[in-house]
């Protein structure tokens, strides 16, 4: 079973890298946004369907890392281990920092902390123009570099952004799947029993925070890098919505749904917005839908399908069903 | 001599002007089986919470296997040979029955940090998991999601859960509640079971399961221990038939 699931993540990494070659510079752009915000709903993904906190404010930690990447991009030098160092470490800190604060809460008291102390970043990167460039943001962003490797093609940029995706998947999924993600979901269905079974709660949770940080952080460096300006959307509401409505939209507590809702909504966005400027209403209403049809998100009954389409062709009944 | 399983000194607990507990004094010797009788506001619910760490005392000290634990939290306390069931279950409704069980045996192993091996290569543990389920005769559930499970099954898995950690003192929170006969028949027959060694502290308003399972009583009312003693003696005691039982007497006649 496991060498199974190692042979699809392989066959799955094999197809993301041949797209470089089929797909045009246009579509490429496209692909890599993709993959860039699923690290972000991965993320999300990782403390709302696992540890069942939901942040609105993981701007905050991918904003954080955009704004460095861009300082140290512009001011400094490009090259791309630095920058990474550089995004992982400012949104561990961030995140390190901000928990300290947010983990005293849970429920929606957790999720208005979040939003509020993110929104706090957004203010300052809005206001303090001499070094953020208030609503300007920092343009000028250049491509990083690796040695001899520059990353300035849609298509070398594609496949730096499948490499940073296909890490931090199997990262994720090896944690979601370690007994440190298990005591996660233990957490999620109830605390209280897992302080009674000997767990420091608040420690779990802090950690998998931290962690989720970086990876928010990850794809904050991505992101600067890809679009060449940092600006105060990153830090904003905006953006902490659009990952949070990826890992819902998607499918909670399954990483994969994360990487399902990230395609639906950069497709919806840039789909969409060529015909209205309301775009996010759109998304809106497909969020409230599948909250009503599919409360489990798209991947649930896609799994379903899938399951029995192979119980079909091997005339087995499908896992969990009685023969 | 042995340190008493649980020892509590003078644990007072005030919430405003209300005095939940007052002056309490507790021991319970290893292996003891101590039951807690008393009417609704005697207090039981408080001195559960003292005693597991959930809320601190006003005054007072909670001493495990003569550890003083008064300041420490509860997942502490349960490294120090606690374990403790819920008044309402509240088990890992979304997992199965085996990641539930195996949750419970890693919680105090360093295993519980391991982030970068799958849960299933831990063989030892699943193994250990399989041997457990196979005694208390749950293997036939092992992998269904525990929210699908009866509600007798679920108090029987939740007192495994605790079991499996081989603890020396046990708390339980009225373990029979909204069990059907049958069902309380049955988990009263797991807790005879129990190891000898573990003390077990129990909560209980059904009058025939405390006799069963407990040797000792301690009465309270209104925030104080009445009185503590052998059953018989505590059950001949008129005070304790005065005040404990109230109008109840014609009713069931529980004692």
């Amino acid at each position: 079973m496991r060498r199974l699931t190692l042979a699809g993540f392989l066959a799955f990494a094999a197809i993301l890298v041949v797209l470089a070659w089929l797909l045009s510079p246009y579509h490429l752009v496209l692909a890599s946004r993709i993959l860039i915000l699923a690290i972000l709903a991965m993320s999300l993904d990782l403390l709302d369907g696992y540890v069942g906190l939901t942040s609105l404010g993981h701007a905050a930690y991918l904003g954080v890392a955009a704004y460095l990447t861009g300082f140290v991009a512009i001011g400094y030098s490009d090259n791309l281990l630095l920058l990474l160092a550089v995004g992982i470490l400012s949104s561990a800190l961030m995140g390190a920092l901000f928990g300290l604060i947010v983990l005293r809460a849970t429920g929606v008291y957790f999720l208005m902390l979040t939003l509020a102390l993110a929104q706090v970043l957004w203010g300052i990167a809005w206001q303090w123009r001499s070094v953020t460039g208030g609503d300007d943001g920092l343009p000028g962003i250049p491509r990083p570099s690796l040695g001899n490797l520059v990353f300035v093609s849609s298509s070398s940029f594609y496949i730096l952004a499948v490499v940073m995706f296909l890490i931090s998947a199997a990262i994720l999924l090896r944690l979601v799947h370690s007994p440190f993600g298990l005591t996660l979901q233990g957490i999620r269905e109830s605390s209280d029993r897992m302080a009674a079974l000997g767990y420091n709660v608040w420690l779990h949770k802090y950690i998998a925070f931290v962690i989720s940080s970086i990876f928010a952080g990850l794809s904050g460096v991505m992101l600067a890098l890809q679009n060449g300006i940092v600006t105060p959307t990153q830090l904003s509401l905006h953006t902490s919505a659009i990952g949070l409505l990826m890992a819902l939209i998607g499918g909670a507590g399954t990483m994969i749904g994360a990487i399902i809702g990230s395609v639906v909504v950069v497709l919806l966005e840039f789909g969409v917005s060529r015909y209205t400027e309301r775009w996010i209403t759109i998304l809106g209403a497909i969020y409230i839908l599948i909250v009503l049809f599919a409360p489990e998100g798209i991947y649930g009954p896609l799994k379903r399908l899938g399951q029995r389409a192979m119980a079909m062709i091997s005339k087995k009944p499908a896992m969990g069903e009685p023969s | 001599m042995t340190a008493p399983a649980l020892q509590l000194r003078n644990v007072s607990k005030h919430f405003g002007g209300l005095h939940a507990l007052q002056g309490v004094d507790l021991d319970i010797a290893p292996g003891e089986r101590r039951g807690i009788l008393g009417p609704n506001g005697a207090g039981k619910t408080t001195l559960f919470h003292i005693i597991s760490g959930m809320i601190p005392p006003s005054t007072g000290t909670v001493r495990i296997g003569g550890a003083d634990v008064t300041s420490l939290p509860t997942h502490r306390r349960i490294a120090l040979g606690m374990g403790r069931t819920f008044q309402i279950t509240n088990l890992f409704g979304k997992l199965s029955v085996l990641q539930n069980l195996l949750i419970a045996l890693i919680g105090l192993a360093p295993t519980k940090m391991a982030m970068t091996t799958t849960m299933s290569s831990y063989q030892a543990d699943v193994r250990h998991a399989d041997q457990l389920l196979e005694k208390w005769r749950m293997s036939g559930m092992r992998d269904r999601m525990v929210a699908e499970l009866s509600y007798g099954q679920q108090r029987k898995l939740e007192l495994l859960l605790a079991v499996s950690q081989k603890p020396t003192l046990l708390l339980l929170d009225e373990p029979t509640e909204g069990l059907s006969p049958d069902e309380t028949l049955a988990a009263v027959r797991v807790i005879e079971e129990l190891p000898q060694d573990i003390a077990i502290l129990l909560i209980e308003h059904d009058m025939d399961v405390i006799l069963k399972l407990c040797s000792t009583l301690t009465v309270m009312e209104l925030g104080r221990v009445l009185t503590t003693g052998e059953k018989d003696a505590v059950r001949a005691d008129p005070r304790v038939q005065k005040i404990y039982l109230g109008d109840a007497m014609d009713e069931e006649s529980p004692i």
